[in-house]
């Protein structure tokens, strides 16, 4: 039995990093699953992913990799595998890092979801804290793991040591302090020197102070970089969930991706019973009935 | 960390760090590594682990430990040891494949900062070329040294100073030459192979970003050829297209300075001119990606050339035609393309304003024209859309830019021209979504209207009234809420033309009872009752307004609205002639807040956090009071104060609120906040109240140490302080709430745990010293008082910084006899010498600290405030500070330890001079900026 996934323009979200953890994630349950490869196929021209960077996260134990087929057929695929990797994603947290100056709010940010409560007081965070921080989506539970780490040098952590697992990230500074917009391109170079092709959001924090100093259209970093821009308020709760619903959708790799205040269906298990690798095996086998090569696709 | 941790050690933590599903594992993981990157040992263990190829993080962590330690302990190394150490790490990062980028890259930092600081490694791109360049299975190692390098120049961790950076940016410029042969090389020979094509524009851009390219030959460079190329090849990839574009934008960004890159400029925009037909190629095959990088081209062109444009407009590089290219992004299908330019309509429109030039405006009239136009359809609704836009989705933020920079670019087309042009698009046919982006646009000017305007403002205020909002629900919600917007807008024209007053405050009240229109109308309401306070008709709107504020929970309507309701009935009431009846009035809108409030004091039942914001939460109904005794101000007459008994009735509700809720730090912040509007009402008449609030306060914040109570006891000395029978009490509460302060921020970190007390507190010193000086020098807590503040100085934290400098500032601001013209006082004479006691006793280390300040603890946009200081300082003893300078510059180190000269003598002495002789602090800020750089 084998899987395959694709990645094509539809699924641009799923990046390299994420692709190879599903794919090591798939590689540690091979055994016992017994899968005996993985295939990959990615559509022609896609820029995430290079046939070079596949093979090198291709597992041992072989697999394949090649282009798709037509929009119909790549439709179909796209459905039921969105689901097999919604699956998988939400089976292992999502390492968020979260970065920016010192004081500009990231403590508070995370720690307004876990007690739903603000809190003025500032506490210089050390080193790094852990914060796992759970969505209930339309297609399931979802799990950040939120590295909060300390903006301020002299409060030590391992800065860039924590980025090599991540798998998406915030940025954040202060409007009402220019300097801490001023070194978001430090901290983003920092974070797309370790990890190139992962989601990021730019955060805007405390938009509910008067004294504003970065106006709203001079916030032009993002725009250069392809990430996305939100103000947000720890204080008021203003647009608190948007960075986390962004990368939602970029990592399920389903833009209609929403929150749903709680649990409408039970969240799916995703214990690899027996009964679920058999649904795999058939969604695989449909999968791969239309993971034929087909270069002469007219929308390539 | 000792002995040496093993290896295995080593491993063991970063699989806990990476792997263990346990956070606190994790976090106690991250402190051990940490500790071990500071040790000694991380230096030699680091080197073992990179041996380790088979298990990719491991060798992560063991390059970024390198790179760390190179960055930050440095010093640990001995000079004997730098050459080693190149060569080591030049070793390991030719026995690196491919595979392991982030390896690569960490390493290549290693080695770029270790160029950076090892001032004896003279020609280290030289040397790089002639290892690297000569095999080709190399040129992704090299190409990435080449990228970071220059970027690290700019890595402020490195504290390698001003003049290092100069001379390392002249031997870049010098070396240009040799990695441009490289580039080229690299290009040649791999012209098709889009993903090195990639990394080589990063590196170029990296150069330009610096200022590293020489103008000049550049402009015939095959590298910009093939960049321009792949801009227009539509079948590139991608990524490529990206890094083309910010190669482009780099070097485009360097042509501000269009006397070092007049030539550069010159050929990029004409370069630039030829793109036009392959945006509109994207654009109709709607490629959002490349439309992005096209439009982030033109836009950083036109900012770039931005003098040019105002200077010589139209001619030269202050073309035009870039201007247009700028407009063809504006009707591009996707907004996001759209916004790219904001901010250079954004800047155009504040260099215009500042040149106040009409005929120069009109030259640019048409285009912004343009822009608004485009603007409009931009901001349409979808037809289908259901309901008003809520505040979370994203187009909500996109029309919200919108607006803001249609206020700022309009006097460019002036707002009458335009609010014409405008008006002429609306008309019945329109569908509901079309009309509505119209009025949006308009709500965005409404303000800018003249009162004396009499066609156009009545025309549309009579198509919201008679055609529009007639009834409220005729038309679509969204067309409505837009509708009430737009005549909060008109405002000021109101208040001008008040027979459209009643009609449309009916308007709006109606709105109130309409779910989804009960919050716009709210805010409508409260601008116009705010600024048509005194208007006879609001008098007769006034039974109403207070009978909507008793209703008010019978509404859907949010707590923001309800306060702006409460705001707007209590601004009325506030100029009531009739003082009785204001009295009343003002009575009965505390009471609909008090009474609930009383009752949940009388429970005994807790507060959970999910009654916050509910009407089970003390807070929500002080924000409403907040509002009643914030905005219900009447006039004071003959020291009468109309309401002092509503008001004093008060102070038993705050009492009991502060006692049943006093660890509760969030209802405690919002009563104070309350009690401060309170005390500001009243003025003098609050004197009878003081004593038994201050008891309160020194009680609860020896218990609790809520830093709220000092910011409410600066309030009461700023209130109170000129009151000679009030002085002496409120020392006494300044001691009070001092020993606690004092006793909280000594504890280890107490300064940077407790930022907030640190601002509350100084905060008050200040306001005492204001207010009496000479009461406050002569206490007991003077001394400690400064030491503290000397202590915070060094705070990052922005609102507790600048209190600490105020305060220092204030300290010593007193008229010393050398300076007087007349002799001094007796009190000034006492104040002087107890002024200069503590700056002899203190001196010395406030000096030092101001000086750290500035070379290292904090960031240079504090430095204003810094200079402050020093010229309170010097006016008030300017040879004793100039010998404390002199002494604590020489304490300063004047070369690292890689041999890289900080400071030179001739800088040290300039800066001495200059800072000890300057007169006023706006002369001394630049030098302190100046002088940063050198250690930064």
């Amino acid at each position: 039995m084998s899987i395959t996934m694709i990645v094509a323009e539809s699924l641009d979200c799923i990046y390299y990093r994420e692709l190879q953890s599903v794919t090591s994630l798939l590689a540690t349950k091979m055994n016992n699953l017994d899968f005996s490869k993985i295939n990959i196929a990615y559509r022609k021209g896609q820029h995430a992913c290079m046939p070079s960077k596949l093979k090198s996260i291709l597992p041992s134990t072989g697999g394949s990799y090649s282009t798709l087929g037509t929009k119909r057929k790549r439709a179909i695929c796209k459905r039921t595998l969105i689901n097999n990797y919604f699956n998988l994603l939400s089976n292992s947290n999502i390492m968020l890092v979260l970065v920016g100056d010192g004081g500009v709010g990231k403590t508070t940010f995370v720690k307004r979801h876990l007690t739903g409560e603000f809190e003025k007081r500032y506490v210089a965070t050390l080193g790094v804290e852990v914060h796992p921080l759970k969505f209930f989506t339309s297609r399931g539970e979802m799990v950040f793991n939120v590295w909060d780490t300390a903006g301020q040098e002299k409060f030590g952590g391992l800065r860039d040591g924590y980025y090599i697992q991540g798998q998406c990230a915030v940025i954040m500074f202060d409007v009402t302090a220019r300097v801490t917009y001023k070194n978001v391109p430090n901290w983003h170079r920092d974070l797309v020197r370790v990890c190139e092709n992962i989601p990021i959001v730019l955060c805007g924090n405390k938009v509910d102070i008067k004294d504003r100093k970065v106006k709203a259209k001079t916030i032009t970093f993002h725009r250069k970089k392809n990430l996305q821009y939100y103000d947000i308020s720890a204080k008021s709760n203003y647009n608190f969930e948007k960075p986390f619903l962004w990368l939602a959708r970029k990592l399920a790799g389903d833009s209609e991706l929403e929150f749903i205040a709680m649990p409408a269906l039970q969240p799916p298990e995703v214990v690899m019973d027996p009964q679920l690798a058999s649904e795999y095996e058939r969604q695989l086998q449909d999968a791969q009935n239309v993971s034929l090569p087909d270069e002469a696709d007219e929308d390539l | 960390m000792d002995p040496a941790p093993t290896i295995e050690t080593v491993l063991h933590a970063l699989r806990a760090l990476y792997h263990s599903p346990n956070t606190l594992e994790k976090e106690q993981a991250s402190k051990w590594l940490e500790n071990f990157q500071k040790s000694v040992f991380a230096w030699s263990i680091a080197d073992q682990l990179l041996a380790h190829r088979d298990d990719p993080e491991a060798c992560y962590f063991a390059a970024h430990t390198i790179k760390t330690k190179i960055q930050h302990h440095f010093y640990e190394l001995p000079g004997t040891s730098h050459h080693s150490l190149r060569d080591s790490l030049l070793n390991h990062i030719s026995s690196c494949d491919s595979q392991t980028s982030v390896v690569v890259t960490q390493l290549s930092l290693a080695i770029a900062d270790l160029a950076l600081l090892m001032a004896a490694w003279e020609n280290a791109v030289a040397d790089l070329l002639t290892k690297f360049a000569p095999n080709p299975a190399s040129y992704p190692v090299l190409l990435e040294i080449l990228t970071v390098l220059p970027e690290e120049l700019m890595n402020k961790t490195l504290r390698i100073g001003a003049n290092r950076r100069a001379e390392v940016t002249e031997q870049l410029s010098k070396t240009f030459e040799g990695v441009h042969q490289f580039l080229v090389a690299c290009l040649s020979g791999y012209y098709t192979d889009q993903q090195l094509c990639g990394r080589l524009f990063k590196c170029l851009g990296s150069w330009f970003s610096v200022g590293a390219v020489p103008d000049g030959e550049i402009r015939q460079s095959p590298l910009l050829e093939a960049l321009f190329h792949y801009l227009m090849d539509l079948s590139s990839q991608s990524t490529l297209h990206e890094a083309a574009t910010d190669c482009l934008c780099s070097a485009l960004y360097k042509c501000e300075d269009m006397t070092r890159y007049g030539h550069l400029a010159q050929s990029l925009f004409e370069r630039i001119m030829n793109l036009s037909s392959t945006y509109a190629q994207c654009a109709a095959q709607s490629d959002t990606d490349r439309c992005l990088n096209f439009a982030r081209i033109f836009t950083e062109m036109a900012e770039s050339f931005l003098e040019a444009l105002i200077q010589f407009p139209n001619k030269g590089l202050g073309n035009f035609s870039q201007l247009e290219l700028i407009c063809s992004t504006l009707d591009n299908e996707a907004y996001e393309v759209t916004e790219i330019s904001f901010n250079f309509w954004y800047s155009l429109s504040e260099h215009l304003y500042q040149v106040d030039d009409t005929s120069l405006n009109s030259q640019f009239s048409p285009y912004v024209q343009k822009l608004i136009l485009a603007l409009c359809k931009h901001v349409q609704l979808d037809q289908d859309h259901d309901g008003i836009l809520e505040q979370s989705e994203d187009f909500y933020d996109f029309r919200l830019r919108t607006s803001d920079l249609i206020k700022d670019v309009i006097f460019i087309v002036s707002s009458t021209k335009l609010f014409r042009e405008l008006l002429t698009h609306l008309n019945p046919s329109l569908t509901w979504n079309v009309t509505e982006s119209y009025l949006f646009v308009m709500t965005a000017i409404a303000g800018n209207m003249e009162p004396k305007e009499d066609i156009i403002v009545p025309h549309v205020i009579n198509l919201v009234l008679t055609e529009y909002c007639n009834p409220p629900v005729r038309h679509h919600a969204a067309l409505t809420f837009t509708c009430i917007s737009l005549l909060g807008g008109f405002k000021e024209w109101i208040k001008h033309n008040p027979q459209i007053l009643n009609p449309a405050l009916q308007l709006l009240l109606s709105c109130l009872r309409i779910p989804k229109l009960s919050n716009m109308a709210a805010t409508s309401l409260d601008l116009i009752c705010t600024e048509c306070m005194e208007e006879k008709q609001m008098m007769d709107n006034l039974p109403t307004l207070l009978q909507v504020v008793k209703d008010v929970d019978s509404f859907h309507i949010t707590t923001d609205g309800t306060v702006r309701l409460i705001k707007a009935a209590a601004v009325i009431l506030s100029k009531f002639p009739n003082e009785q009846l204001l009295c009343e009035g003002i009575r009965e809108l505390c009471k609909y807040q008090v009474v609930p409030l009383e009752k949940l004091v009388e429970d005994s039942s807790s507060l959970s956090s999910k009654d916050r914001a509910t009407k089970k939460d003390p807070g929500f109904w002080l924000d409403r009071l907040t509002s009643v005794v914030r905005y219900g101000v009447p006039a004071v007459k003959n020291g009468h104060h109309p309401c002092y008994q509503v008001i004093a009735e008060l102070w038993a509700t705050f009492a009991k609120v502060c006692n049943r809720y006093q660890s509760d730090v969030k209802t405690i912040e919002k009563c104070c906040r309350c009690i401060r509007f309170a005390i500001r009402n009243l003025g003098g008449s609050f004197t009878p109240l003081l004593e038994p609030l201050v008891t309160l306060m020194v009680s609860l914040y020896s218990q609790h140490l809520h830093s709220c109570y000092l910011y409410l006891g600066a309030i009461l000395v700023d209130v109170f302080g000129a009151n000679c029978h009030c002085i002496k009490g409120l020392l006494h509460m300044t001691e009070a709430l001092a020993m606690p302060t004092f006793e909280l921020l000594s504890k280890p970190n107490g300064l940077v745990l407790h930022s907030d007390t640190v601002d509350d507190f100084f905060r008050l010193c200040l306001r005492f010293l204001q207010r009496d000086r000479l009461v406050l020098l002569s206490s007991s807590i003077t001394s400690p008082m400064l030491k503290c503040a000397i202590a915070a100085a060094t705070l990052q934290h922005r609102d507790a910084n600048a209190s600490v400098m105020r305060f220092l500032v204030e300290m010593f601001n007193v008229p010393s006899p050398s300076s007087s013209k007349k002799a001094l006082n007796a009190e000034s004479t006492t104040t002087y010498t107890l002024v200069a006691e503590q700056l002899q006793r203190e001196g010395p280390v406030l000096v030092d600290t101001l000086l750290q300040c500035c070379v290292s603890a904090l960031p240079s946009s504090l430095m204003i405030d810094v200079a402050d200081v020093f010229m309170s300082l010097l006016t008030f003893d300017r040879p004793s500070v100039s010998t404390w300078l002199e002494n604590s510059l020489k304490s300063l180190p004047t070369e690292s330890t890689g041999g890289v000269v900080t400071a030179t003598a001739q800088q040290l002495k300039n800066f001495h001079s200059g800072v000890t002789s300057a007169t006023d602090a706006r002369d001394i800020t630049p030098m302190l900026k100046d002088f940063l750089i050198l250690y930064r």
